[in-house]
């Protein structure tokens, strides 16, 4: 009788302990934006999700649709630079001018709605790219079939498809040009670490443009 | 029921009122947690309007009216209606064909947008109008899309499978979590989506909306994200 106790006990504390390893390994990560790295609702300053980016009423300029967060004033930012770069990355605009707004480290993430914040990312937080972009993958330039050709170690994006359904170009570019979404989804639709928008296991997101 | 709650009320002995009255207190907190809103209803809400001289204490007749109403829209309609044509929301992520503001949008507008006072109603012209937060405009292109196409049927292909996912097949009025409004032949998002004019929804959810604004649950309805 004891025994039978002392069996149901100790399955139910391993039943905890493997629920527990599951949530805390991620290995339940939730697709989502809801419980992802851009869900602030549990933040005092918040409690709601969208409102921190958007808002249904009196948006801002139209960076991303209904933008509601303040805009980083960052003009210039350093751009990427490499001599074997074809490329040519401008100023970042749109998408990733709003995603520079907090991840630039000038704006506060509680810095929406028209009120400023002052939980700003840390300098040494890898999330703060800071204004000097020299040291990452270039951003805000147009990729197409003639940058793949004077290159010739990038994949044609009009034709080459992207893994996620269709062509590079339709799935990953935003008006033609490779931007931070490019690469990371926002919204976290995929589940995947980092926000990425497919895995980069054997690096399958660097080989979807890259012909290496 | 009045003879039972005077038997009830006279076995409560005096001793134990304070009793009976924490108890009521804690009641009260408990379900204002649970989300259960003490206050539903338009009495008391943003749009009762009875306390302001104009509105001779009346409460419903500056939207309609019993008799004489407009009848270009239902239902009973007594308030002036805005004329004007609004600068519509365009974004290169809008999918569904966007048209001038649904009738459940317009009637709104015709306080929101600032062009018609709120106490011209009824046939008089009124002097009092809208201001703050609650000013929209005319310019809607810095707000989500009203008048909006948004063919829910059809959603993702799953077609008459999904519609269980929302309406519950057994409740005779085919509740919907979120209503839309056909016009023109199309259901389309309007005001009255988000928002019920008549608060007749749980206070906790703020701003007259359907759904809380807690961790976002009214954008998280319609948008999967």
């Amino acid at each position: 009788m004891k025994k039978k106790i002392a069996m149901r006990i100790m399955l139910v504390v391993g039943m905890i302990a493997l629920g527990g390893w599951m949530l805390s390994s991620g290995a339940w990560a939730a697709a989502g934006i809801t419980g992802s790295a851009h869900d602030f609702s549990g933040e005092s300053w918040t409690g709601e999700i969208c409102n921190v980016c958007h808002t249904p009423h009196n948006a801002g300029s139209e960076l991303v649709p209904l933008w509601n967060h303040a805009t980083t004033a960052t003009d210039p930012f350093t751009l990427y630079t490499s001599s074997t770069l074809d490329a040519t990355p401008g100023q970042p605009e749109g998408v990733s001018k709003a995603c520079l707004s907090c991840h630039d480290g000038t704006v506060a993430i509680d810095s929406f709605g028209g009120a400023t914040g002052s939980t700003t990312l840390a300098s040494n937080d890898d999330h703060n790219l800071g204004t000097d972009l020299s040291n990452d993958h270039p951003i805000s330039f147009t990729y197409d079939a003639a940058l793949a050709t004077t290159d010739g170690g990038l994949y044609n994006p009009t034709t080459e498809t992207s893994g996620l359904g269709s062509t590079i170009e339709a799935d990953m570019l935003v008006s033609g040009k490779v931007e931070c979404s490019s690469c990371h989804d926002v919204h976290n639709s995929s589940g995947l670490d980092d926000l990425l928008v497919k895995s980069n296991a054997t690096s399958a997101l660097c080989l979807t443009c890259h012909d290496k | 029921m009045l003879p039972f709650l005077n038997r009830l009320l006279i076995r409560i002995k005096p001793e134990k009122i304070t009793g009976f009255i924490y108890a009521t207190v804690i009641c009260a907190f408990v379900f204002n947690w649970m989300g259960v809103a003490l206050a539903e209803g338009i009495t008391g809400s943003v749009h009762d309007f009875s306390s302001q001289g104009w509105s001779a204490g009346k409460i419903c007749k500056v939207c309609h009216t019993p008799h004489n109403a407009d009848s270009t829209v239902e239902p009973l309609w007594n308030h002036e209606l805005s004329n004007a044509t609004y600068t519509l929301y365009s974004s290169p992520t809008l999918d569904g064909p966007i048209h001038q503001p649904g009738r459940a949008s317009k009637l709104c507008l015709s306080c929101h947008d600032g062009t018609v006072a709120i106490d011209s109603f009824g046939g008089t012209t009124g002097g009092s109008f809208i201001s703050g937060s609650a000013l929209i405009g005319t310019d809607l292109s810095d707000d989500h899309p009203v008048g909006v196409e948004w063919s829910h049927q059809t959603l993702e292909g799953g077609g008459s499978a999904i519609c269980a996912g929302c309406h519950n097949l057994h409740d005779s009025s085919f509740k919907m979590p979120l209503p839309f409004y056909e016009e023109g032949g199309t259901p389309r998002v309007e005001c009255a989506t988000c928002h019920d004019p008549h608060d007749d929804v749980p206070s906790t959810n703020g701003e007259l909306l359907r759904k809380p604004l807690a961790g976002s649950k009214i954008c998280l309805h319609c948008h999967d994200k």
